[in-house]
């Protein structure tokens, strides 16, 4: 998978939010950049159902951080996502695409958490985003 | 008794002078001198004479000899003498004390000696005491004889009572236990302490009379060691037996006060417990929390992208080609062709589909590289379709755990809140508390050892009765000492008598003095309103207690405390029966202005009861005491110096 595997990129306005935020992270692990807290956040912008642009993402300024390899399962999100938004299975074979569109996924979950964060106080932000989650299974039927 | 006259021979500078004390309308004399001009030399000449004892010569080892250096040093005779002889009277009866250093006198040729070439020898000692009754007279020489007719004037062994310095009064209440071995003297106690120490000489020598062969003798030694043993123990018993009692009253006294206030310790322990439980619930709940919060980072994404997946799939299924996308296993396939049947469906193959499968399986070869991600990705695809089930499942599970261990919590905040009110309720009893809760631990142990103890002095006062009975059988067996034992008995039964008597006789001595001491404190202080009585205590302190029987000695004036001393000794000279001459030195030091006159005053009462020498320097002598002393007729002398300060000379004024 080439460089996908262990970089991904984060617009730097969110760098901060990314770090802080109390649904992503526990007080043991504030301040540290989980590769798990990206895929949801990716998971989360592609619930939301688009995208939202990240020009020149590898450009430098943005945060990017090296990631441990994905495991499988992980990959398997990734790939969920990047063939469903692409509708074309052969998008598998271009890691630049792939990260691109979870990077703008991400994106949008990022924008879409921050406001669930606003929009709640602290302490009980992750119950907020729990709710979130149960309406979601409720959709899904 | 009192002092007629003091004569002086050859004594160090009194050279040839003699003073007379005439009894007129008083009996006090005052001798008045500097500094240094021979005061202290006078005193120490009445000691030397009456016991050859010098009290204020300290480096006696280096002091000049007794003899005059004047006459040493001019001396044409081969033997030359140093006396001071005092005359007293009483009762019809005259004694004259004299004491005399005998020097033999050398001619010494050698420059290395500025004096003349003559030099002194002590060569011996005379003590004389003439008895004078009526126009009769005796001369005793003998040591023993001299000795008692001092001892009838003034015994050596309380002549602090007579000879003291008026600047040292204070010191009187701090020998307290030398005064009580001199009281003891005086209440010619010694006597029965002697008989004591013979009756005990006795009493050993008939014990070791006992049958030597018998084994009488050991069975005492084992008595005697049993005996000294369990006193020790009854000794100790008391002891712990009145500090438990202590304890014991301090304990009721806090329970009546305490009621059942809680333990505060206990409290503090049982609190520090909820509040480690309750740290732990905190760390679970903690742990809980981030178990939550893991799962769901890690499995809301599956979730959040369910239709994701959902589409992926339809999106393969769409795109699938028969020569494209084979998702059948190489190795299941290879079975079949070689079993000629199908491994999925046991289809049996004909030869021509047995070539058309190997016709796609030569082609499945050729499968790009992305078939076989897809492929491999598909069975995620599916099996996250399932995942909302188990999330929510794990999420209720540790949602009610967290929700049991944040009750738990609170349950153990309400617990240590209350705990922390009872022990502020108490703090204001803390240290009561913590002291009764001491005792109530420590004393169960303190009366368990005391019992021990008693039970244990029990058996060894048995066992000690059981030797004494031995004991006085085996010499009860031996008939030839059975008068030896009842002289034991004689002997173990005065003693006990003895010991009796003295204590009595200390006791009533004791309060003689008490008594003899307030009557003549107050007859002197002339102020009855300030103090309010003197107490002798066992082991003859003096204590002066105000009105209200508070201590007062320190707020006594300096002239207090020496009438307070002047009173004690007194009482002393009165309960002894030993009406001597007070000689006193420097009696007026310490006071002045007004009291320096009340304790003249004073000095004038004595003399109505005895003689009163009082030695002054100069500034002592005010013109007030000069003038009180002189309105009554008091003798008084002067001591001068000669002017090559060799010989003084005593005047009267």
């Amino acid at each position: 998978m080439g460089d996908m595997h262990n970089h991904f990129y984060i617009e730097k306005n969110y760098s901060d939010f990314f770090k802080k935020s109390e649904v992503l992270n526990s007080p043991r692990t504030e301040g540290i950049i989980k590769r798990e807290n990206f895929l949801l956040l990716m998971s989360l912008g592609y619930s939301i159902g688009f995208k939202t642009k990240f020009e020149n993402p590898r450009a430098q300024g943005n945060d990017t951080f090296v990631m441990n390899q994905l495991t499988d399962e992980e990959l398997a999100l990734v790939y969920a996502i990047a063939i469903s938004d692409s509708k074309d299975p052969e998008i598998v074979n271009n890691d630049l695409k792939v990260a691109d569109i979870a990077m703008e996924y991400a994106n949008t979950g990022i924008i879409a958490l921050k406001q669930l964060e606003e929009n709640s106080q602290k302490g009980n932000r992750i119950k907020k985003f729990q709710a979130e989650i149960h309406d979601i299974i409720e959709d899904n039927g | 008794m009192r002092i007629e006259e003091i004569q002086f021979e050859n004594f160090r500078k009194y050279v040839d002078t003699s003073i007379k004390f005439s009894e007129n309308n008083n009996d006090i004399h005052v001798v008045i001198a500097e500094n240094g001009a021979g005061k202290t030399t006078f005193l120490n000449a009445m000691t030397w004479c009456l016991y050859d004892d010098e009290p204020k010569i300290r480096d006696k080892k280096n002091a000049l000899p007794t003899l005059n250096t004047e006459v040493s040093n001019n001396s044409d005779n081969d033997i030359e003498k140093a006396s001071v002889s005092i005359t007293v009277s009483g009762d019809g009866l005259k004694l004259i004390y004299k004491r005399s250093d005998i020097f033999k006198i050398h001619n010494i040729h050698s420059d290395y000696y500025k004096n003349n070439g003559k030099r002194e020898e002590w060569i011996d000692q005379e003590f004389t005491v003439t008895e004078i009754e009526g126009s009769e007279s005796n001369v005793c020489r003998d040591k023993d004889e001299c000795d008692l007719l001092v001892a009838s004037f003034i015994p050596e062994a309380i002549k602090e009572f007579s000879f003291f310095d008026g600047e040292q009064l204070d010191n009187y209440f701090l020998m307290s236990s030398a005064i009580k071995d001199q009281v003891f003297r005086l209440s010619h106690i010694f006597v029965l302490d002697e008989m004591e120490r013979r009756i005990n000489d006795r009493l050993k020598n008939l014990r070791k009379q006992g049958n030597p062969n018998s084994s009488a003798e050991s069975k005492l030694q084992e008595y005697n060691n049993q005996l000294k043993f369990l006193n020790s123990e009854i000794k100790r018993y008391d002891k712990l037996k009145a500090a438990y009692e202590s304890k014991d009253g301090e304990l009721n006294d806090l329970m009546n006060s305490l009621g059942t206030a809680p333990s505060i310790k206990e409290l503090e322990k049982r609190r520090n417990e909820k509040i480690k439980q309750r740290d732990n619930f905190d760390n679970s709940l903690t742990i809980k929390k981030q178990e939550l919060n893991d799962l769901i980072i890690k499995e809301s994404p599956k979730i959040l992208a369910k239709e994701a997946f959902n589409n992926s799939l339809g999106i393969i299924e769409e795109n699938k080609d028969e020569s494209y996308i084979y998702p059948i296993d190489e190795d299941i396939l290879e079975d079949s062709i070689h079993d000629h049947s199908c491994k999925v469906c046991d289809r049996i193959f004909d030869e021509e589909l047995l070539d058309y499968i190997k016709s796609k399986k030569a082609k499945l070869y050729l499968i790009s590289p992305e078939d076989k991600i897809l492929n491999a990705n598909k069975k995620y695809f599916s099996r996250f379709k399932d995942v909302e089930d188990n999330y929510l499942k794990k999420e209720r599970e540790l949602q009610n755990e967290i929700s049991n261990i944040s009750d738990t919590i609170d349950t153990l905040d309400d617990e240590i809140k209350e705990f922390y009110n009872a022990i502020k309720v108490n703090e204001h009893l803390r240290e009561s508390i913590n002291r009764r809760d001491e005792l109530l631990k420590i004393l169960p142990t303190k009366k368990s050892e005391l019992d021990n103890l008693k039970l244990n002095n029990d058996n060894l006062t048995l066992k000690v009765q059981k030797l004494h009975e031995e004991y006085v059988k085996l010499l009860e067996e031996e008939d030839e000492y059975k008068e030896i034992l009842a002289k034991i008995r004689l002997c173990t039964d005065s003693l006990a008598v003895i010991n009796d008597v003295k204590e009595d006789i200390m006791r009533e001595t004791r309060e003689d003095i008490q008594e003899s001491t307030n009557e003549k404190f107050f007859k002197l202080i002339r102020k009855s309103q300030t103090y309010g009585e003197i107490k002798i205590t066992e082991d003859y302190e003096v204590k002066l207690f105000d009105e209200d029987g508070r201590p007062a000695a320190s707020s006594a004036s300096a002239s207090e405390v020496e009438l307070l001393a002047l009173s004690f000794i007194l009482a002393i000279h009165s309960v002894s029966g030993y009406e001597s001459p007070l000689v006193v030195d420097t009696l007026l030091a310490r006071t002045s202005g007004q009291q320096r006159l009340n304790v003249a005053k004073s000095c004038l009462n004595v003399s109505e009861e005895k003689q009163l020498l009082l030695f002054l320097i100069d500034e002592e002598y005010s013109e007030p005491v000069e003038r009180l002393f002189k309105e009554k007729h008091v003798s008084e002398y002067t001591l001068k110096e000669s002017e090559s300060e060799k010989i003084i000379e005593i005047r009267s004024v």
